[in-house]
């Protein structure tokens, strides 16, 4: 029988899910995915993470915690250190593998190469392969890959045409900026999406756009900006800046877990732009609090100075 | 005869506060009333006051505040608005040509900038409640002075002295620390305050174009003292509006009054609620893992308002819309 990989669905899970998935199953595994983050996740993960991570790591916890009782043979946590040339993930994401090994007491195989792809990206290429070979021959490994970037692919291709609403069907068009594992995380984002969607707000986000562009946009700041996923957030601030009258954007909100490094930086880094050139601003901070009675009344009250400005 | 009235309700953490305002948008009765934790207890002995103040026919309801969702179907409310917009609607009604307004409430403190009557910009304080006039409410109690008393003892200060305000935990030892070096109780107050005042410009008003007229209002604008403190940090004049205290339901008043003349007839349950049996029932739902806290608000036999869940199926039970 297949041996199972647990993936945890948090983090990294919202960037990479098709590509790990389908390789995985190609090499001969059965993949199982946690669900959706709940409660029951927090807690799991609150009680179990180092104190001092921020709300998505302790998450990630969480859906460890659920796929270890689930019994599964190995965890795939890959130590991620580098997407792209010259950039950095948050250092936190690097730590993962050691720091699960170090919290859970079962013992469960650990699934995890090591992603750095900071002097070439070909070396994450090579990683995967080098991986792949430890469970399958060589002309096998190279098929598997393949058909897993060509889903990655696909899958990134869809997400850009996605949109939550037409032009003329919206009241306002609002930019969210956030990293992906906050945004699609219906828990963590307290529904932030669906609410706007209720609201009759078209939604852009950094997924929407080639990452040409944002990258060519991100190297419009002063100081080369190393975090990707700062970059893209920045990037795509910049972008929507330059279209603001064909996208219509009449404002952005960006979304901060509580006790992010990056996004300390980034946060800031984009109030100080929108606030140059005039663009309404919105942060919401995000932490394991349930009542979501602070972030209605903020977006209630955002979308509310919006239309009249807008409208006025 | 009955005086025709618009309602405002604010039920806010500490206080609801309640006004009556005639057609000509002029305040008749206001009532500050605290909380306690027991809005639904707090609104019926608001409207039971406010009876007792005379006769009223209510053209309109609107309601705002932490506690909104619930007051509104309480009274069936015309408009739930959330508190920046019914501060923002308030400030320009008492000062038409407002620019800047700093709110200090008990949970939260907001800045709302203003251009041409229209709301341009506004911050919230984020996760921490310091800042905020529990902050002051606690430091009060600590040093066993009435919190109506602070800003009086407070102006008496020659020299106020520098405490930590970026945290309440700080700020407090801080105190303590000047306390034991012999300084005296009203330059701790006007410290108090000054702290209070940093932290509100660093945090929360940060990276704000303040320009004047800037109105000071929230339960903490009482405080003569902290609209001092306010006026030397920024150099500005700022003034307290008549009816600070209430101004959130003033403002939702306002609020009401062009919703009602819109629609043209209110949806106000009527004043026969205060003597009715409001219970509420909390229980854990567990159809699935998030284990949701589902309140639900029964007036007498009938329930009026059911939420809490994520997925929505209670909300859709009890057909309330948010």
């Amino acid at each position: 029988m297949a041996k199972t990989v647990g993936i945890p669905r948090a983090l990294y899970y919202h960037y990479y899910y098709p590509l790990w998935q389908k390789y995985l199953s190609n090499l001969g595994f059965q993949t199982i995915v946690s669900s959706p983050t709940s409660k029951q996740t927090i807690d799991w993960g609150v009680s179990l993470a180092v104190e001092g991570t921020c709300l998505p790591v302790k998450v990630y916890y969480g859906h460890v915690c659920e796929l270890v009782e689930k019994g599964v043979d190995y965890l795939f946590i890959p130590q991620i250190i580098s997407v792209s040339k010259r950039e950095y993930i948050c250092p936190k994401f690097m730590g993962l593998p050691d720091m699960v090994k170090a919290s859970i007491s079962k013992q469960v195989k650990l699934l995890s190469p090591t992603i750095d792809g900071r002097k070439s990206e070909r070396q994450i290429t090579k990683t995967y392969i080098q991986f792949g070979l430890q469970f399958a021959p060589w002309h096998k490994v190279l098929r598997a890959y393949g058909e897993a970037t060509k889903v990655q692919r696909e899958y990134e291709e869809r997400l850009k045409r996605e949109c939550n609403l037409e032009k003329d069907m919206a009241r306002l068009t609002v930019g969210v900026l956030g990293h992906s594992y906050l945004l699609y995380d219906k828990t963590i984002s307290m529904n932030l999406l669906e609410r706007l969607t209720a609201a009759k707000i078209r939604v852009v986000t950094p997924e929407q756009f080639k990452p040409n562009l944002v990258n060519e946009h991100a190297n419009r700041l002063p100081k080369r900006m190393f975090w990707t996923s700062g970059r893209k957030i920045l990037g795509t601030l910049n972008y929507l800046l330059d279209r603001r009258n064909v996208e219509q954007i009449d404002g952005v909100i960006s979304l901060a877990a509580f006790g992010c490094g990056t996004d300390s930086l980034t946060s800031e880094l984009v109030a100080q732009i929108a606030r140059k050139q005039n663009l309404p601003y919105l942060l919401l901070n995000l932490d394991e609090h349930t009542g979501e009675a602070g972030l209605v009344t903020r977006i209630e009250a955002y979308l509310d100075m919006l239309e009249r400005r807008k409208y006025a | 005869m009955k005086r025709k009235v618009y309602l405002g309700v604010d039920v806010g953490s500490v206080s609801t506060n309640f006004v009556l305002m005639n057609e000509a948008d002029e305040i008749v009765e206001k009532l500050y009333l605290r909380t306690l934790g027991q809005p639904i207890k707090v609104i019926q002995e608001g409207l039971k006051l406010l009876t007792n103040l005379g006769e009223w026919e209510v053209l309109g309801v609107g309601v705002t505040g932490s506690g909104r969702q619930l007051a509104g179907s309480l009274l069936r409310a015309d408009v739930i608005k959330n508190e920046i917009t019914a501060h923002s609607v308030a400030a320009c009604h008492e000062v038409p040509d407002v620019q800047t307004v700093l709110e200090i409430g008990g949970q939260d403190s907001k800045i709302i900038i203003l251009r041409n009557q229209v709301v341009a910009d506004f911050a919230m304080n984020t996760v921490c409640a310091a800042g905020t006039g529990s902050f002051l409410d606690q430091q009060a109690a600590r040093l066993n002075i009435n919190i109506e008393d602070f800003g009086k003892i407070a102006l008496t200060s020659t020299n106020p002295v520098r405490i930590a305000g970026r945290c309440t935990v700080f700020a407090e030892s801080d105190m303590i620390h000047k306390q034991q070096l012999g300084v005296s109780l009203p330059d701790i107050l006007a410290g108090l305050c000054e702290a209070m005042v940093r932290n509100y410009l660093n945090n929360v008003a940060k990276g704000k174009e303040i320009l004047p007229p800037v109105v000071f209002q929230g339960g903490v604008a009482a405080n003569k003292a902290m609209k001092v403190a306010f006026e030397q940090a920024l150099g500005l004049e700022t003034s307290v509006p008549r009816h600070f205290d209430v101004m959130g339901a003033l403002g939702v008043s306002i609020l009401a009054r062009e919703q009602v003349t819109k629609k043209g007839k209110t949806t106000f349950s009527g004043f026969e609620i205060i003597d009715n049996k409001i219970t509420t029932q909390t229980f854990e739902c567990h159809d699935c893992p998030n284990h949701c806290e589902i309140v639900r608000i029964s007036d007498q036999e009938s329930l009026i308002a059911c939420w809490g869940s994520r997925c929505g199926k209670f909300e859709k039970v009890a057909n309330i819309a948010i």
